[in-house]
């Protein structure tokens, strides 16, 4: 760590992320507006000067006639990133810090998985990267859900589902990278933490049609667990946070195929089978 | 034979009718169904396979027999749920057998099975995009943050470091 901090920083700040105070650190202060723009969802500024983690962002290019010097990212010691390709190295960075977020949140547990919310109850759809899950999500927000999330859901310790109000992102044939949507569809971040009102793993296959068959709740549970940032990290509190996120939540399972017709299905199975209310629950 | 449940570097949660388990040496989580999660709890290195069957028949589950506990030991044993992987003495049911016993059971809602995941570490849970190309740009720690991550232009497979390299693989 000695090593890098002799580089020669210029700029830097501090800021908290789901709890979690974090440092970056810079040695060309014109990066700083680009890498403003990548911070995690929620970000707010703070003036700690003792931070979890610090990620430093050494600007490389030209040094002199042809010799050129990589751009380098680093997470406190650790290298993330070294490339000519100053645009990589930010998504470098992006990508790290949000996983850094997921995996040491305070009190939050992080599910890899799309969240909207319907009816004041939250449809949560955990699953692996190219299992559709944006696709699912642009869908029910198109059949009138509001957006959510489309890569985390994030519970609290009573297992409600805050937002996690990224853009949302889409992949599109033959881009390797999902494209990030307009505002319009997701930019209307809510703030209030929701219930869980359904839980559905879906995967993508041409043709079919959404008859999913219900899982039991220790098998729902195991579904959201094998999505879990920190399963491994803090089993308890993930499995603890699961737990009450599911109570009186029905899990389903199956295939789907096109996104609309299974959006359209999901919408009117939570309507049919909503959570229980909180006191209904309790009496129940 | 008087098998024992493992109670150590376990994390157990009870819920109404089953058990979940995350085991913390292998990072794996199993879910226990009714049955399988008494015939766990009985497992206290004391009792025989019979007074484990008699136990459970006496305690409500008029159809425990020793060939069901068997089957219980069997999954808790290939899950580590217990400290020896029970091995039956004498001949097991030979497999027609087993199959029709495994349809009794079943159709009675007492098989006693335990559904298993491996725990994902933190990469691979996040949602990551990598290419062929972007894993192998550079040799960092990282694999230019792609370590793990699955290639999307490489179905099935994933960014993985091997020595000095980042590969697809």
């Amino acid at each position: 760590m000695q090593g890098i901090d002799r580089l020669g920083w210029a700029a830097g700040f501090s800021f908290e992320s789901y709890g979690l105070r974090l440092g970056v650190r810079v040695n060309d202060p014109s990066v700083l507006p680009r890498i403003v723009e990548r911070l995690p969802p929620g970000w707010k500024p703070t003036r700690s000067s003792n931070p979890r983690e610090i990620y430093s962002v050494f600007v490389g290019g030209a040094a002199r006639a042809g010799v050129k010097r990589f751009h380098l990212v680093y997470q406190g010691p650790t290298r993330v990133s070294r490339t000519h390709d100053l645009d990589e190295a930010i998504e470098a960075l992006e990508s790290d810090l949000r996983l850094y977020v997921a995996m040491w949140a305070n009190r939050r547990v992080f599910v890899h998985a799309g969240v909207v919310e319907w009816q004041g109850q939250a449809i949560v759809l955990p699953g692996p990267s190219y299992s559709g899950k944006s696709t699912l999500v642009d869908a029910l927000v198109r059949a009138g859900a509001r957006y959510y999330s489309d890569e985390y859901a994030v519970l609290d310790p009573r297992g409600r589902v805050h937002p996690y109000p990224a853009p949302l992102s889409l992949r599109v044939p033959g881009v390797a990278w999902p494209v990030r949507q307009s505002s319009s569809r997701s930019n209307s971040a809510p703030a209030k933490p929701l219930p869980v009102g359904l839980v559905a793993v879906s995967h993508y296959r041409p043709r079919a049609c959404w008859r999913p068959q219900t899982l039991t709740p220790g098998q729902g549970i195991l579904a959201m667990l094998a999505n879990t940032v920190p399963a491994r990290l803090k089993p308890k509190d993930s499995l603890v946070a699961i737990e009450r996120a599911l109570s009186h939540t029905r899990a389903l399972k199956g295939f789907r195929g096109e996104a609309d017709e299974a959006a359209d299905r999901l919408l009117r199975a939570l309507d049919a089978h909503p959570r229980p209310r909180a006191n209904e629950g309790a009496s129940a | 034979m008087k098998p024992a449940a493992r109670k150590d570097h376990l994390v157990v949660r009870d819920l109404p009718e089953e058990t979940l388990v995350y085991d913390l040496e292998n990072d794996r989580a199993h879910c226990l169904s009714p049955v399988a999660a008494r015939v766990w709890r009985l497992c206290d290195g004391k009792r025989t396979v019979r007074e484990i069957a008699e136990r459970l028949r006496a305690t409500g589950q008029a159809d425990a027999d020793e060939d069901m506990i068997w089957v219980a030991l069997e999954r808790l044993g290939k899950s580590r749920l217990l400290l020896e992987r029970p091995v039956r003495p004498g001949r097991s049911p030979n497999l027609a057998r087993r199959r029709v016993m495994m349809h009794g059971l079943r159709a009675a809602g007492l098989l006693p099975f335990v559904i298993s995941i491996v725990a994902p570490t933190a990469s691979e849970a996040q949602s990551i995009s990598c290419t062929q190309a972007k894993c192998a740009s550079n040799n960092s720690v990282t694999c230019s943050g792609c370590l793990n991550a699955r290639c999307s232009d490489a179905v099935g497979k994933r960014c993985t470091r091997a020595g000095n390299e980042c590969n697809c693989r």
